[in-house]
């Protein structure tokens, strides 16, 4: 006979049995716990998929940076080592004070820890890393800058970045002693800009009214000049910042032991929850879907719905971003280019218009530690606080979130979290010998 | 010596062709599975249409150059033909990232498409709208990235 649920109970708890309960709860307790280890998901192996997909993933794929068929020096040594020293001088601002790596800071993964960038003054967005962005067609959150030189020249002549100008710094490198040296030997004589009627101090197209009308007082022909050096600063400094690339982290590590099937240097590289945070993001979580590639970005423009800084209206984004490149006259297309038409496929078959409203470039997951606070405009503080803006994907302030909630629990937000971290890596500046 | 037939030898020819059979099917699947092979469709009511793409295996985040061929069901190709192209990602509810465009090759049959990208692994769906006159086909294809 079938005894009752409750007297069933009871007699497992019968002091009476006390003996037989006791073996039975620890056979049940041996049973569930025999039934975890042996399906614990931290220890299931990768796929043959799965592995590809990690492949992808893996630094050791990331090759050299592109060809930039806009910039005749990208890869010359000489222009790196210019490119580097400009980097690195506060002269080349108008308080003297602000340099590249103001922003930009060698000990921050070449970012500054800021929510929004200042120097002069603070700044629209927050500072990207610069490390692997050679590998990017696309700069700034929005893009409106399709190659690293064009992207160099856009700070030293904002207002609130360097503050300075074209005219302003072409005299600079023309009176340094080594500055003028390194120029010419990499692009030829310097202009003779001894006659001041034609060469005034300070001159620039843009917002500052002074110097706007000097510039608009010189000829084209001048314009011309003093442009293409200008140009030629931003292509040495690109030249050194396309040196600046991530090395092997953690992660790649652990990626190197799947191809060698070293299960147990993959267990001292990984804790179990950074294992199960990887499933998650090549998984569940989508997380690939635009963080692909060795360097977990597909550097395209997504809205995912990310909340307007205080006190701000949301950002327009990629819409805009697209407009300014177009029209941008250090763009590949551009009369400072090296490139010839042909050469600007992003350029040509660039996508605008209103379904890019509030999209930002996706940025890479690397070396995310050191970059904090996150998104366009350092609106979002932790990590932790990202991951559960994706988890619950609310509707975008303008245009349209492209992600869907994730429906993870706090424990694989979590892991994912502890993944994320794995992606930490020195980072590798290295100009090679000419 | 012995009149019975030699099953040993049999039995290792048909091992040997059972062999064969299996790697065959290997191959054929990973043809199969591959994106990088030339996909070939008929057209709505009009065209046959065959691609090949310049980079190979077709790969995310680069601009891809793909040649187009299009022939009549009759075999004879078309000159002068409009053809523009869209596509995305049914499953994102996103579109292509870049504006690719479609123009006439080196003969009658060859038109260029130019420019396409793709930036996600998974489903990808392009649809090439043909015009000829006031007629227009449209032709879907998918791939999987």
């Amino acid at each position: 006979m079938i005894k009752p649920i409750s007297s069933r109970f009871l007699w497992i708890c019968d002091v009476n049995n006390s003996g037989r309960s006791i073996a039975l709860i620890t056979a049940g307790i041996l049973l569930s716990g025999g039934y975890f280890l042996l399906n614990d998901p931290s220890e299931k192996p990768w796929t043959q998929d799965e592995t590809k997909t990690l492949e992808s993933l893996w630094i050791g794929n990331l090759g050299q940076p592109p060809i930039d068929m806009s910039n005749a020096v990208a890869t010359n040594s000489n222009a790196a080592k210019l490119g580097q020293k400009l980097f690195f001088d506060p002269r080349l601002s108008l308080n003297g004070q602000v340099s590249c790596s103001s922003c930009h800071q060698q000990a921050r993964q070449f970012a500054d820890g800021k929510a929004k960038g200042s120097a002069i003054g603070e700044v629209q967005r927050n500072t990207p890393s610069i490390v692997g962005s050679a590998y990017s067609p696309w700069f700034f959150w929005d893009g409106r800058k399709d190659s690293l030189w064009a992207q160099a020249l856009a700070p030293l002549e904002h207002k609130l970045e360097h503050g300075g100008n074209r005219m302003a710094y072409i005299r600079f490198i023309s009176s340094d002693e080594i500055y003028r040296s390194m120029y010419q030997e990499l692009f030829g004589s310097l202009p003779d800009i001894s006659d001041p009627v034609r060469f005034p101090d300070n001159a620039a197209p843009g917002d500052d009214i002074e110097w706007n009308r000097a510039w608009q007082a010189m000829t084209i022909a001048d314009q011309h000049i003093i442009t293409r050096v200008f140009s030629n600063l931003g292509k040495s400094l690109a030249a050194y910042e396309r040196l600046l690339v991530p090395q092997p982290s953690r992660f790649d590590y652990y990626i190197e032991a799947e191809f060698r099937n070293d299960s147990s240097r993959q267990q001292s590289l990984f804790s179990p929850d950074e294992k199960l945070g990887l499933r998650l993001f090549i998984g569940k979580a989508g997380c690939i879907n635009c963080h692909n590639g060795p360097l977990l970005t597909n550097n395209e423009f997504h809205n995912t719905g990310i909340v307007s800084s205080i006190g701000e209206t949301p950002d327009k984004g990629r819409v805009e971003g697209a407009r300014l490149v177009q029209a941008d006259p250090f763009n590949c297309a551009g009369m400072y280019s090296d490139a010839k038409a042909d050469d600007c496929a992003e350029l040509r078959f660039m996508r605008s218009g209103p379904g890019l409203i509030g999209a930002m470039r996706t940025p890479s997951l690397r070396n995310l530690k050191g970059t904090a606070p996150f998104m366009h405009k350092g609106q979002v503080e932790y990590l932790s606080q990202v991951l559960d803006h994706y988890n619950r994907a609310p509707e975008a302030m303008i245009g349209h979130n492209e992600a869907e909630p994730l429906g993870l629990n706090d424990r694989e937000l979590l892991q994912l979290e502890k993944f994320l971290n794995t992606l930490s890596s020195p980072v590798s500046a290295v100009i090679p010998s000419p | 010596m012995t009149l019975e037939p030699d099953f040993g030898k049999r039995w290792r020819f048909v091992g040997w062709l059972l062999r064969c059979f299996v790697l065959f099917s290997v191959f054929l699947a990973q043809a199969m599975a591959s994106n990088d092979i030339p996909f070939q469709r008929i057209g709505a009511d009009h065209y046959e249409v065959r691609f090949d793409s310049r980079l190979k295996p077709i790969v995310i985040n680069k601009i891809l150059f793909w040649v187009m061929y299009v022939k009549t069901k009759d075999g004879l190709c078309v000159k002068g033909l409009e053809i523009t192209v869209d596509g995305g990602m049914p499953e994102h509810l996103h579109g292509l990232p870049t504006m690719p465009l479609v123009r006439p090759g080196k003969n009658d049959c060859e038109y260029l498409v130019e420019g396409l990208r793709f930036h996600m692994a998974g489903r990808w769906e392009l649809k090439f709208r043909i015009k000829a006159g006031d007629k227009t086909d449209i032709l879907t294809i998918s791939l999987d990235l």
